[in-house]
């Protein structure tokens, strides 16, 4: 009888406490839906900057089920791969994002499609994965070599590695400061070809940042994430 | 068993370690083997998965047979597989305090406790659509911390290092350092540095978190394992019909709390009656440190018990050590 007794005393010591089970579960509750609230987590905004591996998920969808445990980034040959710090939100802390000015997604590469764990960036096979887009190049007009310093420069073009290059070439004759002629190819982009994969970016001789850039908009991932609203957002 | 135990812990860290290095490009577009094995053996990993996005990949399902093998022989996971439980084993075996000291702290603790609420409240938000645990699940951590911290830090330290020896070169005459260092650099390049060097953002940080968990470690044995992580509440709350049980024979103890010394979990082996199944991970030390051969583990079947680990003999010359210290 008493050992019996003193065994139930041994339970409850272990044992958690209704209230504490109660604040754990409240917390865990209470932890969700602050997190949401912010205009990225309820998708009425997007950052420019959360560049995702390609076969990411929609955001909502990639952040339940990415686990953080950062393969991708370790695998990623280019090293373009880092974890975010607040960039996706505190709730997205540590999720992969793409850091063009450090590395750029290789074409011809699904590594990072290929080690995730859950599923969070679904495998794609190279041809699936040459479609996606995740995000969109622009020029920097007032840092482009062609477009202010009068200097000929293809070198955005040159690594552009889709079929029909996302890069193409107007051909202008500008005068410099002397009042010479110049003949010079300024580069545009097409963003419907251009996939967003970046190695621009790196590639640019511009640095302090390269006057080409990534942005996440047009990403396929995200139908809304569009850089050209089609409709007004007031209907 | 002991030697055994290590053996494996041994085992599966080396394994983590190479499965990490070979996560790498290898051919064309491919990477090492096993790229995903301890991600898919983590039950976490599958049972927040699940519950956030309700849908997984075939791979987890390897974590099941962890689930299963928990269910039926306890907590094994955490002092036999964990690759981060053995590096803060590790750790923990250079903590400080005197004997007493380590024995106060070495037995079951209320705040124990606070894992199982941090694995109630990261259940509660995946299942509310907030995906965290892999913030905080072992497995995911250690990668984490070994992708974009330690990884990076050890291929830049170890650059900068053999750099300067080559640059400096010392020596006595012909015996110079570099006919050393530059094989071993070789090697280092050829099996365990990066093809290109690697630097992530925010891997500070990352490293940062583990600092404070390494300290931890320094101030309680596996202080992580034991307050902290998700992954041992949620083995702790399945090992709760584990078959295998403590046995200490109150008749042939000495109370010298040697048990209670090297214990991995914070079971409390040194008290009849009292051994906390849920915190005991199957590390055997208790077994194999207590001189006078009072604890074994058991077989509990329905109805049956059976010895299935039974007690080393006692070994009474032994230091009765620390029996005044209660």
């Amino acid at each position: 009888m008493a050992e019996k007794r003193s065994k139930g005393r041994e339970k409850s010591k272990t044992a958690l406490s209704r209230r504490s089970f109660l604040t754990a579960a409240g917390s865990g509750a209470a932890a969700t839906v602050l997190l949401n609230v912010s205009p990225i987590a309820q998708g009425k905004t997007f950052n420019p900057d959360l560049i995702r591996p390609p076969g990411s998920l929609t955001e909502n969808d990639f952040l339940t089920k990415c686990v953080r445990c950062g393969q991708c980034m370790k695998v990623c040959p280019t090293n373009a791969i880092h974890p975010t710090t607040l960039e996706a939100g505190l709730a997205g802390i540590w999720s992969p994002f793409l850091v063009m000015e450090v590395g750029y997604c290789e074409y011809n590469c699904t590594l990072c499609c290929q080690v995730c764990p859950t599923g969070a960036i679904e495998e794609l096979t190279v041809e699936e994965k040459q479609q996606v887009h995740i995000g969109t190049a622009y020029i920097d007009r007032s840092r482009c070599l062609p477009f202010v310093f009068d200097t000929p420069c293809i070198v955005c073009e040159e690594h552009c590695p889709t079929p029909k290059k996302a890069i193409w070439f107007e051909d202008v004759t500008v005068r410099d400061r002397d009042g010479n002629e110049k003949l010079l190819k300024q580069p545009h982009v097409d963003p419907e070809l251009c996939i967003g994969c970046g190695i621009c970016v790196v590639k640019c001789p511009i640095n302090d940042p390269a006057a080409i850039r990534v942005t996440s908009g047009g990403e396929t991932r995200n139908p809304a994430n569009q850089f050209l609203l089609s409709t007004s957002p007031y209907g | 068993m002991v030697n055994i135990r290590r053996a494996s812990q041994v085992f599966f860290l080396c394994l983590f370690m190479v499965i990490f290095l070979r996560t790498t490009l290898v051919g064309e577009n491919s990477t090492g083997p096993l790229a995903t094995f301890f991600m898919d053996i983590d039950p976490l990993v599958l049972i927040s998965t699940f519950l956030a996005s309700h849908s997984i990949m075939p791979g987890m399902l390897l974590a099941l047979i962890v689930i299963g093998l928990t269910l039926l022989l306890g907590r094994f996971f955490c002092s036999w597989v964990c690759p981060l439980g053995t590096i803060f084993n590790a750790i923990s075996a250079f903590r400080g305090g005197n004997l007493a000291e380590k024995i106060r702290t070495g037995s079951w603790n209320r705040w124990q406790k606070s894992k199982y609420l941090l694995l109630i409240g990261l259940l509660v938000a995946a299942i509310a659509g907030l995906q965290v645990a892999g913030v905080f699940d072992p497995i995911p951590l250690l990668y984490r911390t070994m992708a974009t911290s330690i990884y990076p830090a050890f291929a830049w330290g170890a650059d900068q290092l053999f750099t300067w020896l080559y640059l400096a070169d010392p020596g006595i005459g012909p015996i110079r350092v570099t006919l050393v260092s530059e094989p071993i650099y070789s090697l280092l390049r050829a099996y365990v540095l990066p093809i290109e060097p690697v630097a992530y953002d925010g891997g500070v940080l990352i490293g940062l978190f583990f600092v404070l968990l390494a300290v931890l470690a320094l101030i309680r044995f596996r202080f992580w394992c034991r307050f902290i992580c998700p992954l041992g509440a949620l083995l702790g709350a399945c090992a709760k019909t584990s078959r295998i049980e403590l046995r200490n024979n109150p008749e042939a103890c000495n109370d010298c709390n040697l048990c209670v010394l090297y214990c991995h979990g914070g079971c409390d082996p040194h008290l009849t009656g009292k051994w906390k199944k849920q915190e005991c991970s199957l590390c055997f030390n208790c077994r194999h440190q207590c001189p006078s051969g009072a604890i074994s583990f058991e077989w509990k079947g329905p109805g049956t018990s059976k010895q299935i680990v039974p007690p080393l003999p006692p070994r009474r010359e032994k230091k009765e050590v620390a029996k005044d210290n209660g």
